[in-house]
């Protein structure tokens, strides 16, 4: 009940004003076709014909139905860096929940359901017919949660340990996750080892491999994984908590 | 005239406080260009040696390397400049200085997009050079691309000026940002070469104005465009620049009237 209440004025304050509403939800839909220009592209000249095609598609949506799904809901996170800069973060921690958990639902973000029911569209278009898709789609909240862990991990270093005005950590972890919108067999060896055992690539890559006829128990290491790295994340928000100054209205 | 040179040289100063973050720059464009390359030698490899609409892969790599560096200079921050004056009312300052107002805010992203040059483009394009594969050009064509790129430059900024101006009419301009973004990376051939896109979106892009913002000066670099071809695509540009010109004239003139500054 708490949690809604937070949750509320952002939703509001997002949906306040019609006009920039529709420019929000157009702007968010347009976003998403852009993004998909190179791979819709690329498509065109790719050989391997349906088969490969669908691989590429599907690693494409599934990443980008998680990080507009992470944008739509939890992205407050990464507002973390400002806040405390700021010290605006004071007005969150003195509510009775979870000062972390105040701050990710801060941000409502209407521009992402436009994204959402694109990448959502494109999921169900190519992966309804593989034999694991229901698994997959079930897997995505675990994928939204790596992907939140890993935010609020960038935000709290950005935040209290290494200030940076030009957000190199998160420029860097965004970048980082561009990797995972193409198959993992565009890269070579040695990068496809490193990808696979970074974080994301569990939240990506296992779920994919489910739909490309993999065993299913691969979503269950991508479960663990995901709360794990969420426990990880949370232990490092409280800890690094203790460094907070307010700076007050700077 | 001194007045607009010095905030040409505001608008440099300004950012080279920043400019240790050409390191970060640098490593971000590494990951950028490292994700694209894999993915086009990929596609490319499916096509077993032929060309890719026209295009071998070095040209492609090409084509995307000199078009994401020059978009990092040539899109100044005109149009968030305007929107965030606008909508905080501090542009009523500007309205009180002895110098037109557009102009003035003109000169200073003029001074941005030269410090993006010489502190962003220019060391990502050389630290980053060596470990891409990229296709040469002649001291020839070199005249050529220089002119597109000038006049892109100048088309960009009208762009910018007419996106910035709209925040007189919302609120939050931040989705006609987004939207303007999102047609000037496709249809600029930012993101993939013009020639790979579906027919008719190659037809729209090649009739838009957006193709002489990167697609016209990366093809004269590459010397895909004949004589003929070459002084047509100019006279698009400056067709482009005309019509461009009276758009944001008209613009201005409505926006003066509804502008209501109520600060912060």
């Amino acid at each position: 009940m708490l949690l809604l209440q937070v949750w509320k004025p952002s939703l509001r304050s997002a949906t306040a004003d019609a006009t920039d509403l529709w420019l929000a939800l157009a702007a968010g839909l347009a976003n998403e076709l852009m993004l998909a220009t190179p791979v819709l592209a690329g498509l065109g000249l790719l050989a391997g014909g349906l088969s490969a095609a669908r691989q590429f598609v599907l690693g494409y949506a599934y990443l980008r139905l998680v990080r507009s799904l992470y944008g739509l809901l939890l992205s407050g996170i990464d507002e973390i860096p400002r806040l405390a800069l700021q010290g605006d973060l004071d007005q969150q921690v003195v509510l009775p929940v979870n000062w972390v958990v105040a701050v990710a639902l801060s941000r409502f973000d209407p521009s992402r359901i436009g994204s959402t029911t694109f990448a959502l569209g494109l999921y169900i278009l190519y992966a309804s017919g593989a034999s694991g898709w229901w698994l997959a789609m079930g897997a995505v909240p675990f994928a939204v949660l790596t992907a939140a862990s890993l935010h609020l991990a960038t935000s709290v270093t950005a935040a209290f340990w290494f200030p940076d005005p030009r957000n190199t950590l998160s420029a860097s972890l965004e970048r980082v996750t561009e990797f995972y919108q193409y198959p993992e067999g565009i890269y070579p060896g040695w990068l496809r080892e490193i990808l696979l055992c970074l974080p994301l690539g569990a939240a990506v890559y296992l779920p994919v491999r489910v739909l490309g006829g993999g065993p299913p128990y691969l979503v269950l290491i991508q479960a663990v994984v995901a709360v794990l790295c969420w426990a990880a994340a949370i232990k490092h928000a409280d800890w690094s908590w203790r460094r907070y100054q307010s700076a007050g209205g700077a | 005239m001194s007045g607009y040179l010095r905030l040409v040289s505001i608008g440099y100063r300004r950012r080279l406080a920043y400019r240790g973050g050409v390191f970060s720059l640098i490593w971000l464009y590494a990951l950028t260009f490292g994700v694209m390359i894999c993915f086009w030698r990929f596609i490319g490899a499916g096509t077993e040696g032929e060309t890719m609409r026209g295009f071998t892969y070095p040209e492609t790599i090409t084509y995307l390397f000199l078009a994401v560096l020059i978009r990092n200079f040539v899109n100044s921050d005109l149009d968030i400049r305007l929107a965030t004056k606008i909508s905080s009312g501090a542009f009523a300052g500007d309205l009180i200085l002895p110098l037109n107002p557009i102009l003035g805010n003109v000169a200073e992203s003029i001074g941005t997009s030269l410090y993006m040059f010489t502190w962003g483009s220019l060391p990502i394009g050389a630290a980053l050079m060596p470990f891409v594969p990229l296709v040469g050009t002649t001291l020839a064509r070199l005249p050529a691309f220089a002119g597109t790129l000038v006049m892109a430059a100048a088309m960009n900024i009208y762009i910018n000026y007419i996106a910035g101006l709209m925040s007189v009419w919302t609120r939050r301009i931040a989705g006609v940002l987004a939207l303007k973004a999102c047609l000037t990376l496709v249809l600029s051939g930012t993101l993939v070469p013009i020639a790979f896109l579906p027919d008719w979106a190659a037809s729209l892009a090649r009739w838009s104005p957006f193709a002489s913002l990167t697609h016209v000066p990366v093809l004269s670099y590459l010397g895909k465009l004949s004589a003929g071809d070459l002084t047509a695509a100019l006279a698009v540009q400056l067709a482009w620049m005309l019509v461009l010109h009276v758009l944001a004239a008209g613009l201005w003139s409505k926006a003066r009237k509804r502008y209501a500054a109520y600060g912060g």
